[in-house]
């Protein structure tokens, strides 16, 4: 991953927080360097602000999509593993929050405007829990893709534990989309890599979440 | 573009608390009182003999009716005030006691809900105050999927996320 000016450029956006440049930067290191894994993924990313609030759910599938082949790209690359590790932190850091995130921006959006009694629905119903099944499964793939690629590498396995404890937490609170019982054996995953880890409890005092699973 | 990024980054924040959050709750140690289940009972069964006592040493008093029955009613507050409020609160330490590790860790607020009512049953006043505000805990805060900082005095609220959440 040879550095270019436009990359350095992107980077210094990305962290003052200026998405506009950032994408424009981003997309002219993927015309330079279409194999760019880091500008595949954050082009992609900031995307995501571009458009109509309609077509956020459609947006954030081709990051879901992006991030996978992003991470690919970035380990075929010629840069040292330790930078290679770097990038893939940073991709990881940069999408395991966006499911949680975007579920709740598409939630508020939807109690923002009252009309009468009810609520204008900006996101109908089934796009929210789409993207949130779509996030979740892609956060746990992740993790998984980081384990077989990197063949279990201790700084690998230590990313693919950030995904698998966020896949974890969401699927407690939104236990209804995992598959039974799924939970509990990426938290045992997770143990064997870090014993102190302590998994999230489903919600609530007296709620009946035990009775749905 | 704007607004959306920045409802996303307002979004962003609220995950970042919610992350401290998860990993306080799912970290925090559980208090284990030692009161016991006899002591509750025993505790409880005393109670109508103390409201008997107090009503019929207020009758007993050499004044006229009125004041007998006012007296009779602020012995009745007070033990409603004190004693009961005493028993209420072993029966939360009791419940900490004999609880699974497994139904107190469900708790997703912060205090867990057993610890807030002892702080509603320590502070708040009247009783009839502290019950309420317990209620709306189990009943209303403690749901959904969000981890929550729920104090029941605001001052504690803000220490707390002062200490660890700044």
């Amino acid at each position: 991953m040879e550095d270019n000016k436009y990359l350095t450029l992107a980077r210094q956006a990305r962290a003052d927080g200026n998405s506009e440049d950032a994408k424009t930067y981003y997309n002219k290191v993927r015309e330079d360097d279409p194999e760019n894994g880091e500008a595949k993924f954050f082009y992609a990313y900031f995307a995501l602000y571009e458009g109509k609030n309609g077509e956020i759910p459609q947006r954030f599938g081709n990051v879901c999509q992006a991030v996978f082949s992003a991470v690919k790209m970035v380990k075929s690359s010629t840069a040292p593993v330790a930078e290679q590790y770097a990038t893939i932190s940073e991709i990881v850091n940069a999408f395991l929050p966006m499911t949680w995130t975007l579920n709740r921006y598409m939630n508020n959006k939807n109690r923002e405007t009252k009309v009468g009694d009810s609520y204008v629905k900006v996101f109908d119903q089934s796009s929210i829990t789409s993207s949130c099944k779509k996030g979740m499964f892609a956060i746990r793939d992740l993790g998984n893709e980081l384990e077989s690629i990197y063949g279990g590498d201790a700084d690998a396995m230590a990313i693919a534990v950030l995904a698998w404890k966020e896949y974890v937490s969401l699927a407690q609170k939104w236990y209804a989309y995992p598959p039974k019982g799924e939970a509990e054996i990426y938290a045992e995953k997770i143990k064997k890599i870090e014993p102190s880890y302590e998994m999230p409890k489903k919600a609530g005092c007296i709620s009946f979440s035990d009775k749905k699973n | 573009m704007q607004s959306i990024q920045a409802d996303i980054d307002f979004c962003l924040k609220e995950y970042i608390k919610q992350r401290k959050l998860e990993e306080i709750v799912s970290k925090r140690q559980l208090k284990r009182p030692t009161t016991k289940k006899w002591q509750v009972i025993f505790l409880f069964s005393i109670a109508p003999l103390l409201i008997f006592c107090a009503v019929l040493f207020s009758f007993h008093l050499p004044i006229a009716t009125i004041f007998k029955m006012s007296v009779s009613v602020l012995l009745l507050l007070f033990i409603f005030e004190l004693y009961i409020r005493f028993c209420l609160l072993q029966t939360v330490k009791c419940y900490q006691h004999y609880a699974k590790e497994e139904t107190r860790r469900r708790c997703m607020c912060i205090p867990s809900c057993s610890e807030y009512a002892i702080i509603c049953l320590k502070k708040i006043f009247p009783l009839a105050i502290a019950l309420m505000k317990i209620r709306i805990r189990l009943y209303k805060t403690c749901r959904g999927e969000d981890y929550k900082l729920d104090f029941p005095l605001k001052k504690l609220n803000f220490e707390f996320e002062k200490k660890h959440l700044n």
